[in-house]
């Protein structure tokens, strides 16, 4: 199987203006991640945690089917034909600094299932500097630029290494999900 | 075999209606034939257990189909209504509680100077014979009739030296004229109605408010029109279709209007959408509502030698596919079977359809070139409308097959134009274009809106999708009313630019000429 990442350019302007005010008139539907779950990183991104189903159907359906399009003509992963049960929203603030250095994305051990493949959506209504996205191929790290431009929907092998440069102008947002499939073997 | 008639009737369910525009040469076989041996014994098809009378689809009883919906043209009619009894029986003589024809009052034919017509006097007594005698055919064969309009066309560089029309405002003028004629003398054995016609927006905005009166039962009384037909850019520019509904809706102009019908449109997607929108003006406006639209291709592509072979329902073909017919006179006497499904077609063997052997004599003593003779194109006419009838409803059928299994899980906002190199990518089904399944989502959240502008505005943010679902034509457009263009077409997607019924269609006066 030969690993890589595929780039989609999943949604136009009006679109992410849709989902983000969709989402934005309802801060009810978001819950705030806690800094601890990154205790090792300093600057890492404000994320609000939502829930699939309270996040419009028609978003998720496109966003879940487009990921297990991508798979299924790239990947060939064994995935669960789910639609993913929630979303990290990710607001990356130049203020801050905000970043989220290299890391893979992982089940907690022992679960009977492992996140295989990592989606990220840029979701962001302005354009920004800085938030470069990386893969680590060979142990040196791969700048992904099709993700910076809005709307593009990146997908991966969660296990690749991967980080988010320092935001230095402007606000990066994102949306990120996980699918799942049996565990590797 | 006697096997009782197949009834498509039913399969209509809620679906937008589909309504074969009948040919005066097809209705015509059946007529004759119940006056007269008009079709040898020797030449039936020996499986026609009910003769050629099976052929009449308006025949519940007889049908070797039967469905109960159809336009017929008082362009291409016998409008002496004596002679029109027994020549077009099949129409005139149907059952009228278990059958429905729309009437045509034959605007189009007039233009095209098929009907003749005294244009140089148009308010003069000659053009008012013409105007009593079509009205008097549709009050006597039609349920429901549309009012005489004068297409835009009419007044293009083509038509205007003949119709003495110079611009829209002139053809407007001339409908005005006609309604006001059709309103005032109605009998009320026909419910009728107005006709829209129109290039693009302000046109058909322009045409809207100086015929809506004739809708209006407070100017009309219960002489008003009882529904609405679609023409020009209100038929096939999704945009202008919806805001000339909403427009409707707003004016009042839908409420107790029962019918509206589309003018000419062939394609599959649009039996979609319009079910679409019938199913939303039923739940918000109007429960009695139902929208029809006609289609004379199984009859023309007939008249071009075209047989439809099947029909693709998948997202990368939605339509109805023809292919030149077999025509080879080493097939007469032929017992292979007609290799096409239909009701017709399975009574059939290809030595039907072929019937010159090399060294016959065709109707008028020589030998031609082809093995068809004339009953041969009438064969072939059931055998495609079958077919035409059949593609809709299954398009319809998948459609809502496909609707259940993606309800709520699609939202027209989502839906983005693909690059050529992204086709396919963005499919929901196997079997239903994507279009049609987000159009679904978007006239559902149209007609929750709850005033013009807000409808407007939706419409307006939905421009460049609904401008991917245009119809395929607009009515009577001149660069594509051409012969060789039709001649060439090997999928539907097109209509009756050429209507069978015109003398100056070759091959269609070749056929008259035979019969």
């Amino acid at each position: 199987m030969k690993y890589k990442w595929y780039w989609y350019n999943l949604l136009d302007t009006q679109q992410i203006n849709f989902v983000l005010d969709d989402i934005e008139s309802r801060p009810e539907i978001c819950t705030k991640e806690p800094k601890e779950n990154h205790p090792d990183f300093k600057n890492v991104s404000d994320v609000k945690q939502i829930k699939a189903l309270d996040l419009d159907s028609g978003f998720v359906s496109l966003f879940a089917r487009t990921v297990h399009k991508i798979n299924r003509e790239n990947f060939g992963l064994d995935l669960y034909y789910d639609e993913p049960q929630g979303f990290n929203l990710n607001y990356y603030h130049s203020e801050s600094k905000d970043d989220y250095p290299f890391h893979l994305d992982s089940s907690k051990p022992n679960s009977m299932s492992d996140i295989k493949l990592t989606a990220v959506l840029n979701l962001s209504r302005r354009p920004y500097e800085g938030g470069n996205f990386s893969i680590a191929l060979s142990n040196q790290p791969h700048i992904i630029e099709e993700i910076n431009n809005p709307g593009t929907l990146l997908v991966f092998p969660s296990f690749y290494l991967h980080e988010v440069a320092p935001v230095t102008k402007g606000v990066r947002i994102t949306m990120s999900s996980w699918f799942q499939g049996p565990n590797w073997k | 075999m006697n096997n009782p008639p197949v009834n498509l009737t039913p399969l209509q369910r809620d679906y937008a209606v589909y309504l074969p525009a009948i040919s005066s040469f097809y209705s015509t076989y059946v007529a004759k034939q119940r006056l007269e041996k008009f079709v040898p014994k020797h030449r039936i098809p020996q499986g026609f257990d009910r003769g050629i009378e099976g052929m009449n689809f308006l025949n519940p009883e007889q049908g070797y189909f039967t469905y109960k919906y159809g336009l017929y043209s008082a362009g291409h009619a016998q409008l002496d209504l004596q002679k029109s009894i027994d020549q077009e029986s099949m129409i005139q003589q149907r059952d009228r509680n278990s059958t429905m024809i729309l009437g045509d009052s034959g605007g189009y034919q007039i233009g095209k100077g098929v009907l003749k017509f005294d244009w140089k006097n148009f308010e003069g007594a000659e053009a008012n014979k013409v105007r009593q005698k079509i009205l008097e055919w549709l009050e006597a064969t039609a349920d429901w009739s549309m009012m005489l309009d004068v297409p835009t066309w009419a007044c293009d560089h083509v038509h205007s030296p003949k119709t003495g029309l110079k611009t829209v405002q002139d053809c407007l003028d001339k409908t005005r004229f006609n309604n006001e004629y059709f309103l005032k003398n109605r009998l009320g054995y026909t419910k009728w109605l107005n006709v829209l016609q129109g290039w693009d927006w302000d046109s058909a905005e322009d045409w809207y408010n100086g015929v809506k009166e004739f809708s209006d039962p407070a100017v009309w009384g219960d002489k008003a029109a009882e529904g609405w037909a679609f023409g020009g850019a209100n038929m096939c520019k999704m945009d202008i279709t919806l805001k000339r509904l909403i427009t409707l809706r707003e004016d009042g102009l839908l409420k107790g209007k029962n019918w509206i019908h589309f003018l000419g449109t062939a394609q599959l997607d649009w039996s979609c959408y319009l079910t679409l929108i019938q199913r939303q003006l039923r739940k918000h406006i109007n429960e009695e509502i139902t929208i029809s639209f006609d289609c004379a291709s199984p009859f023309i592509a007939t008249a071009h030698g075209l047989v439809y072979t099947n029909a693709q329902h998948t997202t990368k073909r939605w339509s109805v596919i023809m292919d030149k017919a077999p025509d080879n006179k080493a097939l007469a006497r032929s017992d292979i079977p007609f290799p096409f499904e239909s009701e017709i077609g399975r009574r059939m063997v290809m030595g039907d359809i072929c019937w010159y052997a090399p060294g016959d004599l065709n109707k008028i003593g020589k030998e031609g070139k082809t093995s068809w003779d004339s009953f041969a194109y009438a064969l072939m006419m059931g055998h495609n409308v079958y077919c035409h009838i059949v593609a809709v409803q299954r398009a319809q059928q998948l459609m809502d097959i496909e609707i259940a299994k993606t309800k709520g899980k699609i939202n027209w906002q989502f839906w983005r134009k693909l690059s050529p190199k992204e086709a396919g990518s963005d499919e929901y089904s196997d079997w239903v274009p994507r279009n049609i399944l987000y159009f679904s989502d978007f006239v559902e959240q149209l007609f929750e809106t709850k005033s013009k502008k807000e409808a407007f505005d939706m419409i307006d943010r939905a421009r460049t999708f609904l401008d991917t679902l245009e119809g395929a034509r607009l009515q009577g457009g001149v660069a594509r009313n051409t012969f060789n263009t039709i001649f060439t077409v090997e999928e539907v997607t097109d209509s009756s630019e050429v209507n069978l019924e015109d003398t100056e269609d070759p091959v269609y006066a070749k056929l008259r000429e035979s019969i």
